[in-house]
């Protein structure tokens, strides 16, 4: 009796720490933001009775609870497949630092593929979440736009929920593009696809001829040096194997991709002024930007 | 008796009872997602299951036999009770089975639609929502001294209205005398 009422209590905290809040973080794009991050796992039921379990990675304090200062945009996060939600903790950590909270279904297999809607049934369940006592209780405002981030085979699924479901407002390719029974050309709201130019497991052509369906305000970004595997951390051999070798140092790389991220969502999420005029302007330091 | 070991992924169908129209005339089901067990009286047969723990669900079955028992028709109904989110959820479902029976080796396909729909509580999208699957299985099976053993592969997709297809599938092993 005491693990069903486990299970059907929202998140309980503190998270696990992944990173301290800093006061001495600016926060700029493409930099790690004041708040601390934390992580923490809960379930959920899809499709009247599945399970499915949803990482969320949030601000917070120098003890792993909730920072003040919520409630915070949601970034819904797709990971690409067969690599864990965890080996992107590097980006949901700068991201959560920046004030985002980020939501990861956990795909059974690693294969976002497999339920395309898990991104929204998370999405609700934080929102359920954010109103019941708990971890998240005031983490995020039900109904706000969010955004979804997709890498690889995750941009796809992310590109079917952007589609299907209005609460995802922006989308982000991540190295990937939209299927094409995935009909991206009727949706007008923003969207972003960067892609590393080392990259070899992405078709770049395809790509490209994805992004150019994309009817809403977009940007093309193309990070000089970043590959594939670069998205993530611990890659195995097989995703070694079929990229192309890194061209610079890692952080730097990363640095230069989430700058164009962060100033995507905060153009959108945040409506911010200055983001806004740096996605007109289009200069982002070792990005090649196109309109 | 029959024991299912099972592994897959995102998908609750009355598989024990599936089974056991092989010969048998109790069955269970162990791991994930789904654990039941089932019993039969003739054409009547009744299982209890849980899937991964989202809540508990009891199911009725009605076998009609015909072409002597090798092509089967399968008629279930049934309750669940809900804790991950709180709720009640409703199953009904029908079954198609063909199946092929030499001195060692057997064969069941079968075709199914194991649809249920969130009765009461928080629904995951705020809104009554329904499951209807359609799956595709094939079951094999050996006689290995006393006992069949076999495998089983499901494929199949599920559909929820206002929402995106998602894919469905089960693999399992079968042991039963």
């Amino acid at each position: 009796m005491l693990l069903l009422l486990v299970l059907a209590c929202a998140p309980q905290g503190p998270g696990e720490l992944l990173l301290l809040p800093s006061s001495q973080r600016s926060g700029l794009p493409g930099e790690q933001g004041p708040y601390g991050a934390a992580w923490v796992r809960a379930s959920t039921t899809a499709r009247v009775d599945e399970r499915l379990g949803v990482e969320v990675v949030f601000p917070s304090d120098a003890d792993g609870w909730l920072a003040e200062g919520g409630p915070f945009p949601v970034v819904a996060f797709v990971q690409g497949g067969l690599v864990d939600v965890e080996q992107y903790r590097w980006l949901h950590t700068q991201l959560a630092s920046r004030g985002y909270l980020v939501v990861a279904a956990r795909h059974p297999g690693g294969l976002a593929m497999l339920a395309s809607d898990d991104s929204a049934i998370a999405l609700s369940a934080v929102e359920r979440w954010s109103e019941r006592e708990g971890l998240l209780q005031g983490a995020v405002s039900p109904g706000e736009p969010a955004a979804i981030l997709g890498h690889s085979l995750g941009g796809a699924v992310g590109a079917i929920e952007w589609v299907s479901d209005e609460r995802f407002q922006y989308l982000g390719l991540l190295a990937s593009f939209p299927a094409d029974f995935t009909p991206v050309e009727e949706v007008d709201r923003p969207a972003l696809s960067i892609v590393g130019s080392a990259d070899l497991v992405v078709d770049h052509a395809q790509v490209q001829a994805g992004y150019e369906r994309l009817a809403g305000p977009r940007l093309y970004g193309e990070v000089q040096g970043l590959n594939h595997h670069g998205w993530f951390d611990d890659p195995k051999a097989r995703d070694i194997e079929k990229d192309g070798p890194l061209k610079g140092d890692l952080e730097v790389l990363r640095a230069n991709a989430t700058r164009v991220v962060d100033t995507f969502l905060d153009a959108w999420l945040l409506q911010d002024q200055e983001a806004l005029n740096a996605l007109a302007t289009g200069e982002f330091e070792g990005v090649e930007v196109s309109p | 008796m029959i024991a299912l070991l099972l592994v897959g992924v995102a998908f609750a169908d009355p598989l024990a009872l599936r089974a056991t129209s092989l010969d048998g005339q109790a069955a269970g089901v162990l791991g994930l997602p789904l654990s039941s067990v089932g019993l039969w009286a003739e054409d009547w047969g009744l299982a209890v299951g849980s899937r991964e723990l989202t809540g508990l669900t009891v199911e009725g079955v009605r076998r009609m036999r015909r072409d002597a028992g090798q092509t089967e028709l399968q008629i279930h109904g049934g309750l669940g009770l809900l804790w991950l989110e709180p709720g009640l959820s409703g199953q009904l479902g029908l079954s198609l089975l063909r199946r092929e029976e030499s001195r060692h080796l057997g064969w069941t396909g079968s075709f199914s639609l194991p649809w249920s729909m969130r009765l009461l509580g928080a629904s995951p999208l705020d809104r009554p929502e329904v499951r209807l699957p359609v799956m595709v299985g094939n079951q094999l099976r050996f006689k290995i001294g006393e006992l069949h053993v076999g495998p089983l592969a499901e494929l199949g997709v599920v559909s929820v209205p206002g929402r995106p297809l998602s894919l469905a599938a089960q693999v399992g092993l079968t042991v039963g005398d």
